[in-house]
């Protein structure tokens, strides 16, 4: 039980204690908000990142699409089919057994000793990061329809 | 033993509204040598106690040990310069949580932004709250630069107070100009190339500070460095300075603006202690009292002969009356922000692309008034002449304007004057927001917003 303190003699008026006190109980209801802010937000958050990344794959994925077939498709072919100069892209073979990190390391900075150039600003290409990283969304995405193609190194295409 | 032990703790008597010494372990915690290194003042909730833990207290000797009374009215300021300096905390503390995650690069800046959205704790949240909070800090440091000159407030002693708040006034748009690039998406490319193609309206040197500005002839890699270098290192550094002159000023002016009894508050002359009643009246009121006779003391006041002229004390304590309304009112601006960044996401357009110029290409809202008289007029007038001479006017005011009074009716000139000014501005920015459409078409909002915020 709590001990009764002796109390100093009050030296303000009272409608100062009082409006004093409406201040405390709106500082209260404002905590409320700050906590109901917060804890809607984290409830909220897992989905809004969903959809966020959804929209951000489809988006890469389409201006991935357009890149790979400005830049690229001279040598891989069309929608990454196969030209017979470079790699058929969308196979198996391909996308299976490499990483994105690795594609990306691939595309920014090239593959010595092959006709596959550095495409990375660092790199003295013209891609940005991003755009790198969109190629990558792009051939990604191509993996769970791509063919079987033994061929790839040489770019063969699906028969 | 050390001083700080023997004050009140120990001498009772020092504190005559206090009886007994408290025993029990938090008694024993506050008396103990390590407590007191921290916390100097013993916790007395009378006059001296609250006096004593004011001013050893470094935080809360930001403050007057006293305030006037008034000061403590919502209405006497609306707290909008100390709502001001909270958004500037808030915004400071998020700034830093975004610059975490973010790297000043054409390349990579729209990518950090997506990637506050997929990937960043709070990320998404966090930029909210700098966004509103941004655009929330100009709006209350204009409001705050209108209340303080309708008050009267930048009167002598207090005129050079107003040229720095005139200048902080100057350095938060900067802040919102300089940020509104770092997205990298197409509301910020095409709002900066706008804000910027302004400079170049200046005659004879206008290119090179354009050129300067954005380091090339387009907003590009360059203009995002800088950017970026004045508004997380340049800027804070300025405003911080300056917000620390402006507080100390308003400290060491009085907190407060004097008044004349006129203009008071109403509560404040009816707490005044009511004059004593005159004998006469006294005699008139009561007959039987002194027998409807008036002694010859009865008729001389009964203040001392020699009267000193002493102001009414009308202060009250800071601690806790001021500084319990100044942590409810941050709280309160802080749910608002919050409240606006759950609901509100900051917008994020497309990448920044040169070549597509999206209709309109707007500057942010705190320069569409500008824009507005720039489709209007020639450049050299509404883009140099009248945003020059309006901040020239701003900073010179306390000195051309020497009426030392501050009610409205004894200025007129200068409340008229200022008030028409306030319209014309607020007018040509809501045309500017609300009323303008593709090739700056007039469009009435409720048919298409082209609001961009």
């Amino acid at each position: 039980m709590p001990r009764e303190r002796p109390q100093p003699p009050p030296f303000e008026p009272e409608w100062l204690e009082r409006s004093l006190d409406r201040y405390l109980t709106w500082g209260l209801v404002f905590m409320m908000v700050l906590l109901a802010g917060f804890v809607t937000y984290r409830v909220r958050e897992p989905g809004l990142r969903r959809t966020a990344a959804r929209e951000q794959q489809a988006s890469y994925n389409a201006l991935g699409h357009e890149l790979f077939n400005a830049s690229c498709a001279q040598c891989h072919g069309r929608n990454a089919t196969g030209a017979g100069s470079a790699p058929t892209l969308n196979s198996t073979q391909f996308l299976k057994t490499t990483t994105d990190e690795q594609i990306r390391v691939l595309v920014s900075g090239g593959v010595s000793g092959s006709s596959m150039p550095a495409w990375g600003l660092d790199f003295g290409g013209t891609m940005t990061d991003e755009q790198v990283r969109q190629v990558v969304t792009y051939l990604r995405a191509l993996e769970p329809k791509a063919p079987s193609i033994p061929g790839w190194r040489k770019g063969d295409s699906a028969k | 033993m050390s001083d700080l032990k023997n004050s009140t703790a120990e001498h009772p008597e020092l504190e005559p509204g206090r009886t007994t010494v408290d025993h029990g372990i938090t008694a024993r915690i506050k008396r103990s040598d390590t407590w007191r290194s921290m916390f100097r003042h013993a916790q007395l909730d009378t006059p001296r106690g609250r006096a004593l833990q004011s001013f050893s207290n470094f935080f809360l000797h930001l403050y007057p040990v006293r305030i006037p009374k008034r000061v403590l009215r919502l209405r006497y300021s609306f707290r909008l310069g100390f709502i001001a300096a909270v958004l500037f905390f808030i915004l400071l503390l998020t700034g830093v949580y975004l610059m975490f995650v973010y790297t000043p690069s054409v390349g990579s800046a729209y990518g950090d932004m997506q990637r506050l959205k997929t990937g960043v704790g709070f990320g998404q949240l966090i930029r909210n709250v700098h966004r509103w909070s941004a655009h929330l800090m100009v709006l209350v440091v204009g409001l705050h630069l209108v209340r303080v000159f309708y008050a009267g407030a930048y009167k002598k002693p207090r005129e050079f107070n107003w040229v720095i708040g005139v200048m902080l006034l100057m350095i938060t748009l900067m802040f919102s100009f300089t940020g509104y690039l770092l997205p990298c998406d197409q509301l910020s490319y095409w709002a900066v190339t706008v804000g910027t193609n302004l400079v170049h309206y200046v005659p004879v040197f206008g290119g090179k500070v354009q050129d300067l500005l954005i380091g090339g002839q387009q907003v590009g890699q360059s203009t995002l460095l800088r950017f970026y270098a004045l508004h997380v290192a340049v800027l804070p550094g300025l405003l911080v300075t300056m917000l620390a002159v402006h507080i100390w000023r308003v400290r060491k002016d009085g907190f407060a603006v004097e008044r004349t009894n006129v203009g008071a508050f109403a509560e404040e002359t009816s707490e005044r202690p009511p004059a004593a009643p005159s004998a006469v009246a006294m005699a008139a009121a009561a007959p039987e009292l002194y027998g409807g006779r008036v002694r010859l003391l009865g008729v001389v006041d009964r203040e001392s002969v020699v009267e000193e002229a002493r102001p009414v004390d009308d202060t009250v304590f800071t601690w806790p009356h001021m500084l319990v309304r100044h942590v409810v009112v941050a709280l309160g601006t802080a749910a608002v922000v919050l409240a606006l960044a759950v609901t509100f996401t900051a917008p994020l357009r497309g990448l920044a692309n040169p070549n597509v110029t999206p209709e309109p290409a707007k500057a942010p809202w705190y320069f569409a008034g500008l824009q507005e008289l720039l489709s209007r007029f020639d450049p050299l007038v509404a883009g140099i002449l009248v945003p020059t001479g309006a901040v020239l006017i701003f900073v010179l005011l306390p000195y051309i304007d020497r009426n030392p009074d501050t009610r409205a009716s004894h200025r007129k000139v200068a409340v008229l004057v200022f008030s028409f000014l306030l319209a014309a501005a607020i007018v040509l920015t809501v045309i500017g927001t609300f009323f303008r459409g593709p090739g700056w078409q007039f469009v009435a909002p409720w048919t298409h917003s082209y609001i961009e915020l």
